[in-house]
């Protein structure tokens, strides 16, 4: 385990991440996003909130990337330890061992598959797959990436080789919360990894997948019972629901069983309530990390907006959909 | 007679006769054939239009999904999650013959019969919406397949429409009458011709009564 970083040496980051949180939009800019008539006066409310907006709204994705890599660039310079963040940026590389992956094998340009911001250096991530010399990644990732592109070239089946690297990135989300000795970390990955792990059993019990696909696919995360959620989920719907009223996440099967889009708004509702309390704390990492979350639900919420505008979405659709913000 | 050169026989008299029924039994076949391919037309646009109407509400649907997809799910997610398709089709292209338009029929081959294949990604980083936006596109693929078949065959039915109007207008407004104006008008020499035989036979035979009785009433004189 590394070791702690004191909570004093916070103390710069944090008035700095707090005068940032000040840029964060609040319910009335939210408000006057969704009564915008369309996606270009909505730009127009984000640029007069200081937002870097572009003038064609195709390069609104380009926007929200920039967006998250200033805030990801902001945490690399301030935060005395950037390790604690890890665990929420890791999916990002997964993801990009994915893109990688399946790129090298179609023969396609990469670059525009890839997602910022990421720990793996773009470069070497491509000269990995260029050179076909999965070593130069750092473990676990070229382990596991190794096993994907066997699977993915062996059976030209994009969902294994997706399911082999979604259980490698549960799984090293949990890992890395784990070494940070933060309890907040813990708590939220282990949230965001059960929530994955609904997400891989409930989805799988509608298609009637067998347990061989659930072992494969669902990850560890100490809040549920890894091989319960496989027996219950191979076994149906009634079942995996009957297992989940046993869990601390009882609450929300409910919401489950009537739409899983409100469940997993819902489930990001939780995480960011939970990090009310201890946004105005002065020392110690939580302030930066639930900074970190808010700015990330944020840009979340821009692109629902922004999307919900281009798609000519109700104001009321829009709403219901956004995730839940104090400011 | 614009357009037609014949000589004023007997022989092409019958000849155009010949022609003429042929072209009268001609003409109603192609009527029917006409007929009968305008009464599939049209069930054909019928159907095209009514499947047209229920695949652009389908495509709507799925075009929503998608969007609701795409606000909830980076796009680089989405591209990636559909990069390796799991799920292919194969078209076998077959032929339909029908009052000798030969029209396609399209039957659809899936390497997979799993429903579930249509999901080509890990359910772990991708959302329910992803997975509705992709079994919408699945549920409209027959509708469109069916919907190219309906197309081409009415396209190639339109034009074979087209093509045999035509023939049925020339032969109803431009060769039937022809034949018959030929026909009346080589009628009309032959008649003439007889009339103008027997006028020459009268005069003759006037005439050579006429020199019958000079020489009988020269012998008498004598």
């Amino acid at each position: 385990m590394k070791g702690k970083v004191s909570e004093s040496h916070y103390a710069y980051s944090v008035t700095a991440a707090r005068i940032m949180q000040r840029a964060l939009l609040s319910d009335a800019d939210y408000s006057l996003l969704i009564s915008a008539p369309d996606a270009i006066a909505a730009l127009a409310v984000l640029s007069s909130k200081g937002w870097k907006t572009p003038a064609d709204i195709s390069l609104i994705p380009q926007m929200l990337d920039d967006a998250m890599q200033e805030v990801w660039d902001f945490l690399v310079e301030f935060a005395p330890d950037i390790n604690i963040f890890k665990p929420f940026i890791l999916r990002n590389d997964y993801h990009n061992l994915k893109a990688g992956l399946k790129c090298s094998l179609s023969e396609l340009q990469v670059d525009r598959y890839f997602i910022r911001p990421a720990l793996i250096p773009r470069k070497l991530m491509k000269e990995a797959f260029f050179e076909n010399h999965f070593s130069l990644l750092p473990e676990p990732f070229s382990t596991v990436l190794k096993q994907a592109y066997d699977a993915l070239s062996e059976t030209r089946d994009g969902q294994l080789a997706d399911i082999i690297i979604d259980r490698a990135a549960i799984d090293g989300m949990n890992g890395a919360a784990n070494e940070v000795r933060e309890p907040l970390v813990r708590h939220i990955v282990d949230t965001l990894c059960a929530l994955s792990n609904i997400k891989i059993a409930f989805r799988s019990a509608m298609l009637g997948k067998n347990k061989d696909f659930l072992n494969a696919a669902i990850g560890n995360c100490s809040s549920l019972d890894r091989n319960s959620l496989i027996e219950s989920s191979a076994k149906g719907f009634n079942e995996l629901f009957r297992y989940l009223k046993t869990t601390r996440y009882a609450a929300q099967v409910d919401i489950l069983k009537t739409s899983p889009i409100d469940f997993e708004r819902h489930f990001e509702d939780r995480i960011l309530s939970s990090l009310e309390p201890i946004r105005f704390e002065a020392l110690g990492a939580n302030p930066l990390i639930a900074f970190f979350l808010f700015k990330e639900a944020e840009i979340k919420n821009i692109r629902l907006i922004l999307a919900g505008k281009l798609a000519q979405s109700s104001q009321e659709e829009i709403r219901q959909r956004l995730r839940r913000i104090y400011v | 007679m614009a357009g037609m050169t014949f000589n004023p026989t007997r022989m092409e008299l019958t000849r155009l006769k010949k022609r003429l029924t042929t072209a009268r039994r001609g003409h109603k076949l192609l009527k029917d054939k006409r007929d009968e391919l305008m009464r599939q037309f049209m069930e054909a646009i019928s159907e095209n239009k009514r499947l047209r109407v229920a695949l652009e509400d389908k495509i709507r649907s799925a075009n929503r999904h998608m969007s609701l997809a795409r606000s909830m799910i980076r796009d680089e997610v989405i591209a990636t999650s559909l990069l390796f398709p799991k799920q292919s089709m194969s078209l076998t292209i077959e032929e339909k013959n029908i009052m000798s338009v030969r029209v396609p029929q399209f039957t659809a081959q899936f390497r997979s019969s799993d429903p579930g294949d249509i999901y080509s990604y890990g359910f772990a980083f991708t959302n329910a919406e992803l997975d509705d936006t992709i079994a919408s596109i699945s549920d409209i693929m027959p509708d469109i397949i069916r919907l190219a078949e309906l197309e081409k065959s009415c396209q190639l039915m339109a034009s074979e429409i087209e093509k045999t109007r035509r023939r049925v207008n020339a032969l109803e407004h431009v060769m039937i009458p022809k034949y018959q104006e030929a026909i009346r008008f080589i009628t009309m020499k032959l008649d003439e011709s007889e009339r103008s035989a027997i006028t020459r036979l009268m005069k003759v035979k006037d005439m050579m009564i006429e020199k019958a009785i000079t020489e009988r009433q020269n012998k008498e004189k004598s």
